[in-house]
């Protein structure tokens, strides 16, 4: 972690050198009309090796957009206002930076940032364009120099967002001078050297350079053995090319590994263009090769930014050498599948599903008789658990993995078990209890998943992250860490169930219908027997994993031992129920604090930051974890508190 | 049966027993996570899980806990007179008692493990060999001639006959091979040798200027280092009195009354192997552009008195089982090297008599869980499918109403 930020403040440093913007001009477009829609399909298709694994450029474009801003859509300021998705965003970063500066890319969540950075904040939590920031930005990447010797467990709220907000400006900066060789037009006179490669022309393109990258090798060559008087002039001409080239190359950052190797070649890694340049100048005959191809494709859109046909021309040519090349490694297969994956969204249409199933619940409270609110109830829930299934299985196709290999995919296979297992419940009970409770914990679960997407775009970049080793093995993860999240989603909805027992105790609902509180009663049960089944199944495959893995069936790791927690908390109200020590409420209030084990083991521990299970290490949910814990207590306090009312009640009332 | 046979019989098969033994090991298993980021796992593991009685170290107060050992015995006790003598013979208990018994195979195969299994580690550059492997954690002190070369004849001294040499005890060790006899004192699981100076204070000898300065336990116990003073006399000759320490490249020697030279040393404690694994090549790969290991594998040999060499692909979910041991393929290092580099391959070693007894008692529990479940699903759907059709009966009868309606 420490050596990241390290390079990641040397960076800082690097561009505060090179970076100075003018704040105060007007803003005037310079794009003049909206991206054609087969430009925006075939950026979107330019595969891109970014954290281990090839993705769409339309991903890296959409996790780079949500990160700054925590959101996939921006408007262009007026008087355009378009709406842009995140390649439209991203080919305004990469060929229009002028006007991407003048976007309200930057969220900051509280404006004292800002005012700390001697700026002026707007609201407390507002969006910001780069022009608004670049008067803060030496201020800003002075202190994030501070911050980023600090551990991170030491940083406070204000300091994290200062150091977020320094990460994005140093990634914006990034993306918007990406192309900053590509739009410069390289010195290629003043010599007679130079001008025997390139004719008359005192500027060319970084096409035309590589392109005379064989005779300007051999031009360096020969004014390497030369020592005559001129050669000293023509050495200083050609040298100021090649440093102007570096120059430029090197400006935008570390840059993105755009261009697949050819196939098939030693390594998989994917060049960025840096890496690329002193390939084609290692060639003999760079014209014709494919990679000369895509960096003069490169130099030709940034010189006819303006030109939508010549530029879509140029992507058109750049879009079939990368991806021809991409297809040939097996590596765009499922480029097609990810851009529509994210593209439809369908976690955010599952959670507008589930909001209006839930309004349509309320409505259903008012109205109870209504059979075509039933159906809406019921078919709304089967859209969004549909938008959940149909989600979770393109990231398995995507990946070619079973559903859950991050802490995000759990939350997803979470919420679809516990909307799936509702509905069989309510096939089975017909109460509206289950298919009431489904909306309600579907839609929190989508929230949630949308929250820890933000929250992941901006530690990893990612939702789909490289595996490590050690959990590169497709049967344990579809069989042990698929049961134990059944197990954590039927603990969780037994422990909503049993809010619901609580709840409508207290406030005296259906206070003279003693069969629905028996109902609730007899769900919960049922469900912490299904849970039982999946938490001790999966915790004991854990088991067997570790033993054909690390050589021990259990270590007493924090992450088995809050598996082993879930178990033992089912087998204990399991038992004082078989016991007759526990009856109706004892069971909810047993089941509440379930949810609190299982929110335990599910996030808890991942907080601990200790045992084997590193790869499940997390932080910033701590907070969000220590409200749920207080506020399950205070259900259970309260629950405590009614019963004892009301057995003092009937005493009162026998007596 | 006598009143009393049966009331003792009835209190360890009941509910009652077992919730407050699942409570207790709820409460061991919670306390035992979080201490974990304090203490790191093999204190805690000593602690609360191998243990029959401890005191949780509550802030000002200390609370008595029964250990994990001492709650997992009761609860075994429970679940075969509760789970499976005293239960009720039926169908619809059957699953329960299946399940139990999946649960007895499981804990068997724990107490195996506990007793008579042991680990440790191979650690091999390409080009070595080794036949036997090292314990992360045990100590002994290792006997023999200096300036022997080929055949070594070691005497040993495990562990557990020094590790009680505390607060100035001593325990002297003789051998009819041994032309001297070997005093251990002052045994300390975490030290470092340094010169005895002012600044410091010991409670151990200080010998040539040199002391042990004891050091707080590390959370992971493989990073402490033993220290120990031994003092070798008897041979005739004069005394002699030394320090080991676990991490010392060369042993301490000692010249018996015949000018016979011999090492002494200090280290973790060594397995033999049945056979010989030879590093052949080891290799590791990184996700592209990142520092994430994609995979890491070992090519060796293993060379068998008897057999012929075989080449066997260890890595990552895929380990060697050969000769009662298995080995893992666990990490790389040296942790400095750079790409270009040697690097050794660690491989984790353990020998476990109940290896595959987890996966058995996993099929039991499962089929016994999933019959008991199933059982109790169709029983329930049976009786709401009743339930409802009684419901609408009394709700179509004249005057009827239906609390449980739909």
């Amino acid at each position: 972690m420490k050596l990241t930020r390290t390079i990641a403040l040397a960076t800082l440093v690097l561009l505060g050198a090179c970076q100075k913007e003018e704040p105060d001009a007007p803003y005037e477009p310079l794009r003049k009309a909206p991206w054609p829609e087969e430009v925006l399909a075939r950026a979107a298709e330019l595969p891109l090796q970014d954290r281990g694994r090839v993705k769409p450029l339309s991903t890296f474009a959409g996790f780079q957009l949500l990160k700054m801003k925590g959101s996939r859509r921006l408007t262009t300021p007026p008087p355009v206002e378009e709406k842009l998705d995140p390649t439209a965003w991203l080919l305004d970063c990469f060929f229009f930076p002028e006007d991407a500066a003048n976007y309200e890319t930057f969220l900051v969540q509280d404006s004292q940032v800002l005012v700390d950075v001697g700026l002026e904040g707007k609201h407390r939590r507002d969006r910001y364009t780069y022009r608004e920031l670049v008067g803060g930005r030496e201020k800003l990447f002075a202190k994030a120099r501070e911050l980023v010797h600090k551990e991170t467990k030491d940083l406070d709220a204000l300091e994290r967002q200062m150091l977020g907000l320094a990460t994005n400006l140093r990634d914006f900066e990034d993306l918007t001078h990406f192309l900053d060789f590509a739009r410069y037009r390289y010195t290629t006179g003043g010599s007679e050297g130079l001008e025997a490669v390139f004719g008359e022309n005192e500027e060319s393109s970084i096409g035309s350079v590589l392109a005379a990258s064989a005779d300007l090798r051999a031009l360096y060559q020969r004014l390497s053995g030369a020592h005559g008087e001129g050669d000293v002039e023509e050495m200083r001409a050609a040298t100021r090319l090649m440093d102007e080239l570096e120059h430029f190359l090197q400006g935008g950052g570390p840059g993105y590994a755009l261009f697949a190797p050819p196939d098939p070649a030693p390594t998989a890694e994917y060049l960025t263009p840096l890496e690329l340049v002193p390939e084609i100048f290692a060639m003999d005959d760079p014209a014709s090769s494919p990679e000369l191809a895509m960096m003069a494709s490169l130099g030709a859109m940034a010189e006819h930014r303006s030109d939508p046909p010549r530029f879509a021309a140029g992507m058109a040519d750049l879009h079939e050498v990368l991806t021809g090349r991409a297809d040939a490694r097996g590596d765009f297969s499922s480029i097609p599948l990810e851009i529509s994956f994210y593209g439809v969204d369908y976690f955010y249409r599952a959670l507008v599903a589930y909001l209006l199933a839930f309004l349509l619940v309320a409505i259903s409270w008012m109205l109870p008789g209504s059979v075509w609110l039933q159906r809406g109830i019921w078919g709304l829930a089967i859209l969004a658990t549909g938008f959940v299934v149909a989600g979770v299985t393109m990231r398995c196709v995507i990946r070619s993995r079973p559903p859950i290999l991050t802490l995000y995919d759990t939350i997803l296979f979470i919420t679809g078990v516990i909307a799936l297992v509702c509905m069989g419940l309510e096939l089975i009970n017909r109460q509206r209890i289950a298919l009431a409770t489904s909306t309600v914990l579907g839609a929190l679960g989508m929230f949630l998943a949308g929250k820890y997407e933000f929250k992941e775009a901006v530690n990893a970049g990612d939702t789909m992250p490289s595996l490590v080793a050690v959990l590169d093995t497709n049967f344990w993860l579809a069989t042990h860490v698929t049961t134990i999240n059944m197990g954590y989603a039927a603990g969780l909805l037994a422990s909503a169930l049993a809010h619901v027992w609580i709840v409508g105790k207290i406030f005296g609902l259906k206070r003279h219908d003693a069969g629905f509180y028996r109902n609730v009663s007899k769900m919960m049960y049922g469900v912490i027997c299904f849970a039982l089944l999946f938490s001790v199944v999966g915790t004991i495959l854990g088991g067997v994993w570790a033993n054909y893995s690390w050589g021990r069936f259990w270590g007493w790791d924090p992450k088995e031992n809050g598996a082993l927690l879930i178990c033992l908390w089912q087998l204990i109200i399991i038992h004082l129920r078989l016991g007759g020590y526990a009856k109706q409420f004892g069971l909810a209030v047993l089941s509440v604090l379930g949810g609190v084990v299982v929110a335990f083991s599910w996030w808890g521990v991942n907080l601990l930051n200790v045992g084997l299970h590193s790869y499940g290490f997390t932080s910033g949910v701590a907070l969000v974890l220590g409200i749920m814990y207080l506020l399950e207590f205070l259900v259970v306090i309260a629950a405590c508190v009614w019963k004892l009312v009301m057995t003092k009640a009937v005493a009162t009332t026998a007596s | 049966m006598g009143r009393f046979a049966r009331g003792t019989l009835s209190f360890f098969s009941s509910y009652l027993l077992v919730c407050i033994l699942l409570g207790f090991l709820f409460i061991l298993t919670l306390l035992g996570t979080l201490e974990q980021v304090d203490n790191g796992l093999f204190e805690v593991q000593k602690k609360y899980f191998n243990s029959y009685f401890l005191v949780h170290d509550a802030g000002p107060v200390g609370i008595p806990l029964p250990g994990a050992n001492l709650v997992l015995m009761l609860l075994s006790v429970n679940i075969v007179l509760g789970g499976l003598v005293r239960i009720r013979k039926r169908w619809a208990t059957a699953g329960v008692m299946v399940i139990h018994v999946g649960i007895v195979v499981m804990m068997a195969a724990a107490l195996v493990k506990l007793h008579w299994s042991d680990e440790g580690y191979l650690q091999l550059y390409p080009g070595e060999r080794s036949d036997e492997y090292v314990s992360y954690h045990l100590w002994e002190v290792a006997i023999f001639r200096a300036n022997e070369t080929d055949e070594v004849t070691e005497f040993l001294i495990p562990e557990e006959h020094f590790s009680d040499l505390q607060g100035g005890a001593t325990r002297t060790f003789k051998s009819d091979r041994l032309p001297f006899e070997l005093t251990l004192s002052n045994f300390t699981k975490n030290c470092r040798p340094l010169p005895k100076g002012p600044m410091w204070d010991t409670p151990h000898p200080v010998i040539a200027g040199y002391a042990l300065r004891d050091l707080p336990l590390e959370k992971e116990s493989e990073f402490n280092i033993a220290g120990l003073y031994v003092k070798a006399s008897g041979s005739g000759g004069p005394e002699g009195a030394g320090l080991l320490w676990g991490a010392e490249r060369y042993p301490w020697i000692y010249e018996d009354a015949g000018g016979e030279r011999w090492a002494v040393t200090l280290r973790h404690k060594r397995y033999p192997m049945p056979y010989t694994i030879a590093m052949d090549k080891f290799t590791h790969e990184l996700h592209p552009r990142t520092g994430i290991p994609k995979s890491f594998k070992s090519d060796v040999t293993k060379l068998e008195e008897g057999e012929s060499p075989r080449s066997v692909l260890i890595q990552m979910n895929e380990p060697l089982r050969a000769g009662g041991l298995i080995l893992f393929q666990a990490r790389y290092g040296p942790p400095n090297a750079g790409p270009d580099d040697p690097k050794y391959s660690h491989f984790a070693v353990v020998r476990n008599p109940s290896d595959h007894w987890p996966t058995i008692s996993w099929f039991i529990i499962a089929f016994g869980l999933l019959y008991t479940f199933l059982w109790k699903l169709v029983v329930y759907i049976i009786r709401q499918s009743k339930s409802r059709v009684g419901t609408t009966l009394r709700t179509e009868a004249p005057g009827a109403s239906g609390s449980n309606a739909a």
